[in-house]
C-alpha cells in the first residue's frame, strides 16, 4: 500500500514535469502525425498490388489498423518517454544510479511510476490528439460497439505495462553493459517490427509471424489494434487481454529476479 | 594542413581508446548493424507480400534505404558533431571545446565519432552495390556517376538536416529529445515518394525529405522521368548544408557557459 502512495506520488510528479515540456509534445505530436500519414499511404499502396493484402484487409481496415496501431505503438514512445527510459539505461553509465539506490523507493515501482506518469500525458497529448486527426480525416473508424472501445482501453493499457516491463529488463540488463545505444537502437527496430506497429502481424511471413507471437511484442501493440478493429471480439478478445495480463505480470517478475541479481554488480566510482 | 593531422590523429586513436571498452563497443556495433538490417527486412516483409511498390522493383527500394542508411554513415561518421550538440551546449563541455587548439566542431566531431558508424559504411557500401547491380545501374557509367552524385547530395541533405534540427537547442528546448522520433520518421520517409497521395509527396518535397535519397536515386535509376528533381538534387543538398553551416554561426554566437558540466551519461 505504502508503494502504491509512492507510485501515485511519483507518476502525478513526472504527469506536472512533462506538461511543463509542452514544446516537446507538439514536436512528438507533429512526428507521429507525419508518420502516421506516411505508413497508412505507403500500406495502401502496397495493398494496391499485393493479393494477399487485398483478402486479409479491405481499405479501410488496414489504413485504421496502421493508424491506430502508430496511435498506440509504445515501441515508438514520445520524447518525455523516451527521455526517461534512456537516463534509467544510461544511470549506470554516469553513476546517477547511486542516488537511485538511496531513494526511499523501490527501484522498479519508482521507474513504473515515472513512465506511467509519462505515458497518461502522452496519451491525452500525443495520442489522442492523432487518432482525433485522422478520426476527424476519415482515416480511420470508430470500434465497433461500446464494449469494444473499453475493451481496447484496456488493452492499450495492459499493452503499456508488458512495454514498461520489457524496458525495465532493458535498462536493468545496463548493469552489464554500460554502453545502450547500438543494443537501444537494435530493441526500437524489433520492436516496432514484432509488435505489430509497422506491420499486421497476418501479412509476416510465417515463420517470423511465429516468433512475434512466442514473444511479447505482440501484446503491445497489435492485440489493442485488432481489438479496435474488431478483429477479437467476445472471449477471443478477454483471451488476448489474459495473455497481455501474463506478459505484464511476468515481466515484473522477471525484472524484479533480474534487477536483485545484477543489483549486486553494479560499482559506482563517484559518479 | 596542421588541424587535418590533429583530426587525422584523433580517428588513429578512437579505435584504441574505445577498445578499453571492448564488450561496451562490441555490443554498440552489433547493436547498430542488427538495427539496420531489422529496417532492411522489413523491406523483405513488403515485398513477400507484393511484387512491387507503384512502379519500383525490390531491389530498386533496396537501393534507396542503403543509400539512405550509407550516406547517414558518412555523415555520422565524418561529421558527427550534430549528434552530441545538444549536450555541449546544455552541459557547458563546450568550454572545454574552446580552449583546445583545433577548431571547436573538429574536436566535437572526434568526440562525437563511433567506429560503428565505419562500420556501418563498410556494410552499406557492399548492401548498396549489390542493390545497385541488381537494378542494373552498372551497365551504364552516366548511370553509375549519377549515383555517385547521389550518394553526395544525401549526405549534404541530410547533413544539413542534422545541423538545423540539433543545432535548434540553442534557442529552443533539448533538441536531442527528438532524435529519435526523427530518426523514426527519416526511415519511413525513405520509400518511393511517388507511391504516397499527392498532399503528403507535396509536404515531403518542401520539407525536403524527398529529397534526402528519393529524387536523387530515381534520377540514377530513371534518368528522363526524374530529370527535373534529380538536377535539384545538388542545389538543394547545398543549400542545406549551407543552411546548416549558417545556423551553427549563429548558435556558437549564442552560446553562453553554464558553469556546471553535467555527466555526459546522464544528459
Amino acid at each position: 500500500m505504502r508503494e502504491l502512495v509512492k507510485l501515485t506520488a511519483v507518476a502525478w510528479s513526472y504527469v506536472k514535469v512533462s506538461l511543463a515540456l509542452r514544446f516537446g509534445f507538439f514536436m512528438s505530436l507533429g512526428i507521429t502525425l507525419l508518420n502516421t500519414w506516411i505508413l497508412v499511404n505507403l500500406w495502401d499502396a502496397i495493398r494496391q498490388n499485393s493479393p494477399e493484402a487485398q483478402a486479409e484487409f479491405t481499405a479501410a481496415e488496414l489504413a485504421t489498423y496502421i493508424a491506430v496501431a502508430q496511435v498506440v505503438s509504445l515501441a515508438r514512445m514520445s520524447h518525455a518517454n523516451r527521455q526517461l527510459f534512456y537516463k534509467a539505461m544510461g544511470s549506470v553509465d554516469s553513476g546517477e544510479i547511486a542516488m537511485d539506490l538511496v531513494r526511499p523507493i523501490d527501484n522498479q515501482v519508482l521507474r513504473y511510476s515515472q513512465w506511467l506518469g509519462v505515458f497518461a500525458v502522452d496519451t491525452l497529448m500525443v495520442a489522442l490528439p492523432t487518432w482525433l486527426v485522422f478520426r476527424l480525416t476519415g482515416v480511420i473508424g470508430d470500434p465497433d460497439s461500446g464494449v469494444q472501445a473499453v475493451l481496447f482501453g484496456l488493452s492499450v493499457a495492459l499493452g503499456w505495462l508488458v512495454a514498461a516491463g520489457f524496458h525495465y529488463l532493458m535498462a536493468a540488463l545496463t548493469i552489464v553493459v554500460t554502453q545502450s545505444p547500438g543494443i537501444n537502437m537494435f530493441r526500437v527496430a524489433v520492436q516496432e517490427l514484432l509488435s505489430g506497429g509497422l506491420v499486421p502481424l497476418t501479412l509476416l511471413p510465417a515463420w517470423l509471424a511465429t516468433f512475434a507471437v512466442v514473444f511479447p511484442f505482440h501484446a503491445m501493440v497489435s492485440s489493442p489494434t485488432l481489438i479496435y478493429i474488431g478483429r477479437l471480439e467476445g472471449l477471443e478478445a478477454l483471451a488476448a487481454l489474459g495473455v497481455q495480463a501474463a506478459w505484464g505480470v511476468g515481466m515484473i517478475v522477471a525484472g524484479r529476479l533480474l534487477w536483485l541479481r545484477l543489483v549486486r554488480r553494479v560499482l559506482v566510482q563517484g559518479g | 594542413m596542421r588541424w587535418a593531422w590533429i583530426y587525422a590523429e584523433g580517428f588513429r586513436l578512437m579505435p584504441k581508446v574505445l577498445a578499453q571498452y571492448r564488450a561496451d563497443t562490441i555490443a554498440t556495433v552489433i547493436g547498430d548493424l542488427l538495427y539496420r538490417a531489422v529496417r532492411l527486412a522489413f523491406i523483405g516483409v513488403i515485398f513477400a507480400v507484393t511484387p512491387q511498390l507503384g512502379q519500383w522493383t525490390a531491389w530498386e527500394v533496396m537501393l534507396m534505404w542503403s543509400m539512405a542508411m550509407l550516406a547517414d554513415a558518412i555523415g555520422n561518421f565524418l561529421f558527427a558533431f550534430p549528434n552530441r550538440v545538444d549536450s555541449y551546449f546544455h552541459s557547458g563541455q563546450f568550454d572545454y571545446a574552446r580552449a583546445r587548439p583545433v577548431p571547436i566542431v573538429l574536436w566535437a566531431n572526434l568526440d562525437a565519432s563511433h567506429p560503428r558508424y565505419a562500420m556501418v559504411v563498410i556494410t552499406f557500401v557492399a548492401t548498396t552495390a549489390v542493390a545497385a547491380a541488381n537494378s542494373g545501374i552498372f551497365e551504364s557509367l552516366g548511370q553509375t556517376g549519377l549515383l555517385l552524385l547521389a550518394l553526395l547530395c544525401t549526405v549534404f541533405v541530410l547533413t544539413g538536416m542534422r545541423l538545423i534540427m540539433f543545432l535548434s537547442c540553442a534557442w529552443f528546448t533539448r533538441s536531442r529529445q527528438f532524435f529519435h522520433g526523427i530518426a523514426s520518421f527519416m526511415d519511413h520517409s525513405r520509400y518511393p515518394i511517388d507511391i504516397m497521395g499527392q498532399p503528403l509527396r507535396g509536404v515531403l518535397t518542401a520539407i525536403p525529405i524527398a529529397f534526402t535519397v528519393f529524387y536523387p536515386v530515381a534520377f540514377a535509376l530513371r534518368p528522363d522521368e526524374y530529370l527535373m528533381p534529380g538536377v535539384l538534387g545538388l542545389p538543394v543538398g547545398l543549400a542545406m548544408m549551407a543552411g546548416g553551416l549558417v545556423t551553427l554561426r549563429f548558435a556558437l554566437r549564442k552560446y553562453q557557459s553554464v558553469g556546471t558540466p553535467e555527466v555526459w551519461g546522464a544528459s
